[in-house]
C-alpha cells in the first residue's frame, strides 16, 4: 500500500501576513490518481498547489515525496524533483522562440562549449510536441506568432517534457477551447496510465467530475472531505464547498422573456479591425441581452465599443436618444456601467482601497463645492458594501487582499453606486465561486426587474441560457443567430451556431 | 483580531515619516550639543524648506500618477534668471512673480506635452529639460552674475515664506486629497486601464499634473530669487535630488498610486533639509553630504518600493 503513495503533505499551514490561506491541510497523492481540488475562491486550492510546486514554502508542515522529505526552493527545483505545474496566470515569455520557452532554464542540455546548439534544441522540442499530440507549432518560430491557446499548450509541454511524477493543472482549461481541452484530457489520461498522478484544479465542476478519480474539497483553507468517483454528486459537492445547503434556484426560474419597447442602447453596423465586421444590436429597458460565441468572435470587443473605450472604424454605438458614445467618460455620464472581463488588469486598482475603487466613477456626483469629503465617500461606499455583503475587515483595506468573488462585488458596486441604468457585463462570473455566482445572478435579475438594461457577454452557455431574455451568437465578427428565451433552448443548438 | 492588527500596521506605516523626522531632530540636537534648535539655525532650515516644500507639493501630482521628474533644479534656475532679468527692467513685483510662474510653467508644458502626448519616458524628457535649462544658465551667467533690484530684499522675510508655504500647501492639499484631479492622478498611478474605464481622461489628467507642478516650481522660484538675490550658473543645482528625497522621506511611494499622501511632501521636505542641515552643523563637508543623501535615498527606495518576489518593480 505505502509504496503507492507518491506525495504526502502533512499539516500544511500557509500564512500571508495576517491571512491564513491554509490551515493544517493533510493530503496524500497516490500513483495513478487524478485528483481534483475544488473549493470556492479563497478556499486555498491555488495556495496549496503553489506550495506543492515550489512557488511558496509552507509556514508550517512537511511534505514527503516518494518517502523522502520534500521542500522545493522554487518551481525549477520542484520540476527537477518531479512536480510540475501550469498555472492560470503564468505564461510564456514573449520575446523568445517556442523551443526556448519549452527548455527555459534547461539550456545546458544543449550547450556544448558554452554555445547552445539550436538545431538540437529544435529537434528535441519537435519530438515532445509530437509526443503530446500537439500539431501545427514550429519550435523555431517566435512565440508571438501563436495564439493564446497555442501558447498555453506550449506551457503544458514545458511542464511535462521532463515526465514529472505529479502534474498540477491550475485553472488552465478556462483559457482553452474544446480542442485544447481535449489535448489536456488526453495528456492527463496518459499520465494516469503511466502510473503517475495529476492534481487538477478547476472551477468547472462538470469537468472535474468527468476527468478525476477523486475530489478533494477545501473550504476557507481547511480540508473538508475527499470523495471517490462513486460518491460524485453535484449537489453534495456544492454543499461541501459552500458549507451550507444552496437554497433557491441558481439561475432565474421564469421563462418570461419580455421587456419594454424602450430602446436604451444601440450598435449600428459596427466594424472594428480584426474583430467586428458589421454588428448591429438594440438593447431595451428591462432586458438581459446575452451575447455569446467563441472567445475570438468579437463579443468582448463589442462590449468595449458600446462603452466607448474602443473606437469603431465604421458604424457607431448610440444611446437610446441617438447620442453617439465616444468615450467612457461620456458613457458613464449617461449611466452606462462596464464590467471588464479582465478584472484585476482593467476593472480594479488593486493597490487602492475598497472605498477608493468604489467612488472612482462617481466623483462628480459626490462633489460639494468642488470638493469630495471623506465622510461623503465613506457613506457612499459603505452602502454598497452592505448591499453586496462584501467580506472585508475595513473599507480602507486594499482590494488586492480580497478574494475573487469579493473583488467582483466591488466592481459591481462601482456601477450600482453610480446608479447606472445600462450594464455591460463582460464575463461577469469569470473565476468566481458558486456562492457569489448565485448572488450575481440574483442581482442581475433584480436589476432587470427594476427596469435596468443589461448586456451580458459570456463564454459560458449555461449562464447565457439561464439568464438571458435574448441571446445573440456572434461568429467571426458577425451576428450569426439570435435566440429568444425559452424552456426548450439547449446548449447543442447554440454550439452549432458558434463553431 | 486580524482587523485590529492590520489597522495597527497601517497606522504605524503612516507614522514612520513623522517618527523619522522626530528621531532626526533628537539625534542631531544631542550630537550637535543643542546647535540644531537655535533661532538662527531654525530660520535657515525654514528658508530652504520653503522652496523645496512648495516644489514637492506640486511634484506629488506628477509622482502620484507614476511619473518621474528630474527637471526641478534646472527649471527653477531658469525661472530665477528670467525673473531677475525682468525685475531689473523696473516692472512691479507682482508682475515679476507672474514672470516666475510663467517661465517655469512653459517648461512644464513642454515636459507634459512630450511625456504625455508624445509618449516619451518622463524620466528622459525631464532629464533633457534639466540639461537645456542648465545650458541656458551656464551660457547667460558665464561671465556675469545677475542680482535683484535692492528694494526686493525687504520681501525676504519669514512671514512671507510661512504664508506662502501654508497657502500653497492648503491649495495643493485640497486639490489632491479632496479634489477629483488628485484622486484621478492616484487612480492612474494605481492602474491606468482601470482609471480609463472609470471615465478618467488619462492624458488630460496627467497633463494637468504637470501644469500644477509647473506653477508650484514658479512660486518656489520667486521665493528662491528673493532669498538668493542673484542668479548664477549654480542656481538651483541639485534641487531635483532634494525634492525626490523629500518625497521618499515623507513616505511617498515613487511608484505612485493611492498610497501617495500630500502630508508626506510636507514632512519629507522638512526631513531632507533637516538631514542636510544637521550634517552640516556636525561639520561634515557639503560634498560628502551629497553622497550620504544619495545613499539614504537609495536605501529608503529599496525599503519602500513595491516589489514582487524577484525584486522586480511591478
Amino acid at each position: 500500500m505505502d509504496s503507492k503513495v507518491l506525495l504526502e503533505a502533512k499539516n500544511i499551514t500557509k500564512n500571508f501576513g495576517l491571512t491564513q490561506a491554509l490551515k493544517n491541510v493533510s493530503i496524500n497523492i497516490e500513483r495513478g490518481e487524478i485528483i481534483g481540488l475544488i473549493g470556492e475562491n479563497g478556499s486555498g486550492k491555488s495556495t496549496f498547489s503553489s506550495v506543492l510546486s515550489g512557488v511558496y514554502s509552507p509556514t508550517e508542515g512537511k511534505m514527503y515525496l516518494n518517502g523522502e522529505e520534500y521542500h522545493p526552493i522554487n518551481t525549477l527545483d520542484a520540476q527537477n524533483q518531479g512536480i510540475s505545474m501550469i498555472a492560470q496566470e503564468m505564461g510564456t515569455l514573449s520575446g523568445i522562440g517556442v523551443a526556448d520557452n519549452i527548455f527555459l532554464g534547461k539550456e545546458e542540455k544543449f550547450t556544448h562549449f558554452g554555445i547552445v546548439n539550436r538545431e538540437e534544441m529544435y529537434e528535441a522540442a519537435k519530438e515532445v510536441l509530437i509526443r503530446f499530440g500537439i500539431e501545427g507549432i514550429n519550435p523555431a518560430e517566435h512565440i508571438a506568432k501563436y495564439s493564446l491557446e497555442e501558447r498555453k499548450l506550449i506551457e503544458v509541454v514545458r511542464a511535462l517534457y521532463s515526465d514529472p511524477d505529479i502534474f498540477i493543472v491550475d485553472e488552465t482549461t478556462t483559457a482553452l477551447s474544446q480542442v485544447g481541452r481535449d489535448i489536456i484530457y488526453n495528456i492527463i489520461k496518459q499520465i494516469k496510465k503511466n502510473n503517475r498522478a495529476v492534481l487538477f484544479i478547476s472551477h468547472d465542476l462538470d469537468e472535474l467530475m468527468e476527468v478525476c478519480s477523486k475530489l478533494i474539497i477545501l473550504r476557507d483553507g481547511v480540508y473538508i472531505d475527499c470523495l471517490t468517483e462513486e460518491e460524485f454528486e453535484e449537489e453534495r459537492i456544492k454543499e461541501l464547498m459552500v458549507g451550507r445547503k444552496l437554497t433557491g434556484d441558481y439561475y432565474r426560474s421564469d421563462y418570461d422573456g419580455s421587456f419594454s419597447d424602450e430602446t436604451v442602447l444601440t450598435a449600428k453596423d459596427v466594424h472594428l479591425k480584426n474583430a467586428l465586421n458589421g454588428v448591429s444590436l438594440t438593447l431595451h429597458k428591462g432586458e438581459i441581452l446575452g451575447i455569446g460565441g467563441l472567445t475570438d468572435c468579437g463579443m468582448h470587443e463589442l462590449g468595449k465599443v458600446l462603452f466607448g473605450i474602443e473606437k469603431p472604424i465604421y458604424g457607431e454605438a448610440c444611446l437610446g436618444d441617438g447620442t453617439v458614445i465616444k468615450s467612457a467618460k461620456q458613457a458613464i455620464k449617461n449611466k452606462v456601467g462596464y464590467v471588464s472581463k479582465n478584472r484585476d488588469q482593467e476593472a480594479l486598482i488593486l493597490t487602492a482601497s475598497i472605498l477608493e475603487n468604489m467612488v472612482l466613477p462617481s466623483m462628480s456626483m459626490l462633489k460639494k463645492c468642488g470638493l469630495i469629503f471623506k465622510k461623503t465617500e465613506k457613506r457612499f461606499a459603505e452602502e454598497q458594501v452592505k448591499n453586496l455583503s462584501i467580506k472585508m475587515w475595513d473599507i480602507t483595506q486594499d482590494v488586492r487582499d480580497l478574494s475573487g468573488g469579493n473583488k467582483q462585488k466591488v466592481v459591481f458596486g462601482k456601477w450600482l453606486a453610480n446608479q447606472s441604468e445600462i450594464f455591460i457585463l463582460d464575463c461577469p462570473t469569470r473565476g468566481i465561486d458558486i456562492g457569489v455566482k448565485a448572488f450575481m445572478y440574483q442581482l442581475m435579475y433584480q436589476l432587470k426587474k427594476a427596469n435596468k438594461a443589461i448586456i451580458m457577454i459570456s463564454e459560458e452557455l449555461p449562464e447565457l441560457i439561464g439568464m438571458s431574455d435574448r441571446i445573440m451568437i456572434l461568429k467571426k465578427g458577425r451576428l450569426q443567430k439570435e435566440f429568444l428565451r425559452s424552456e426548450d433552448l439547449n446548449e447543442h443548438a447554440i454550439i452549432k451556431e458558434m463553431v | 483580531m486580524e482587523k485590529s492588527k492590520a489597522n495597527m500596521k497601517a497606522i504605524l506605516k503612516k507614522l514612520v515619516p513623522f517618527l523619522g523626522l522626530t528621531l532626526m531632530i533628537a539625534v542631531f540636537q544631542v550630537m550637535s550639543d543643542g546647535r540644531l534648535l537655535t533661532k538662527g539655525n531654525l530660520t535657515s532650515i525654514l528658508n530652504q524648506t520653503v522652496y523645496v516644500g512648495i516644489m514637492a507639493f506640486g511634484a506629488i501630482f506628477v509622482y502620484s500618477h507614476g511619473g518621474m521628474d528630474l527637471s526641478y533644479g534646472g527649471v527653477i534656475g531658469f525661472s530665477v534668471l528670467i525673473s531677475i532679468l525682468m525685475a531689473n527692467t523696473g516692472i512691479p513685483i507682482v508682475v515679476t512673480f507672474l514672470v516666475s510662474v510663467v517661465s517655469a510653467l512653459v517648461w512644464f508644458v513642454l515636459n507634459g506635452l512630450v511625456s504625455v502626448y508624445l509618449n516619451v519616458s518622463p524620466f528622459i524628457t525631464s532629464l533633457c529639460i534639466m540639461y537645456m535649462c542648465r545650458g541656458i544658465l551656464n551660457t547667460v551667467c558665464a561671465t556675469q552674475k545677475y542680482s535683484i533690484p535692492v528694494y526686493m530684499y525687504e520681501y525676504d522675510t519669514w512671514i512671507v515664506k510661512i504664508i506662502a508655504l501654508i497657502m500653497v500647501y492648503v491649495i495643493c492639499y485640497l486639490l489632491f486629497e479632496k479634489g477629483s484631479i488628485g484622486k484621478a492622478n492616484k487612480a492612474i498611478g494605481g492602474n491606468p486601464l482601470a482609471a480609463a474605464q472609470a471615465g478618467i481622461n488619462v492624458k488630460a489628467t496627467r497633463m494637468t499634473a504637470y501644469l500644477i507642478s509647473g506653477i508650484t516650481v514658479g512660486i518656489a522660484a520667486f521665493i528662491l530669487m528673493l532669498r538668493a538675490g542673484s542668479a548664477s550658473t549654480s542656481t538651483g543645482q541639485g534641487l531635483e535630488m532634494n525634492v525626490i528625497t523629500a518625497l521618499v522621506l515623507g513616505g511617498v511611494p515613487l511608484s505612485g498610486g493611492a498610497k501617495v499622501k500630500m502630508i508626506g511632501a510636507l514632512v519629507g521636505s522638512f526631513s531632507v533639509i533637516l538631514l542636510r542641515n544637521g550634517l552640516i552643523i556636525l561639520g561634515i563637508n557639503e560634498r560628502v553630504i551629497e553622497g550620504i543623501q544619495g545613499l539614504v535615498l537609495l536605501l529608503l527606495v529599496f525599503l519602500t518600493y513595491e516589489k514582487n518576489k524577484d525584486g522586480i518593480q511591478q
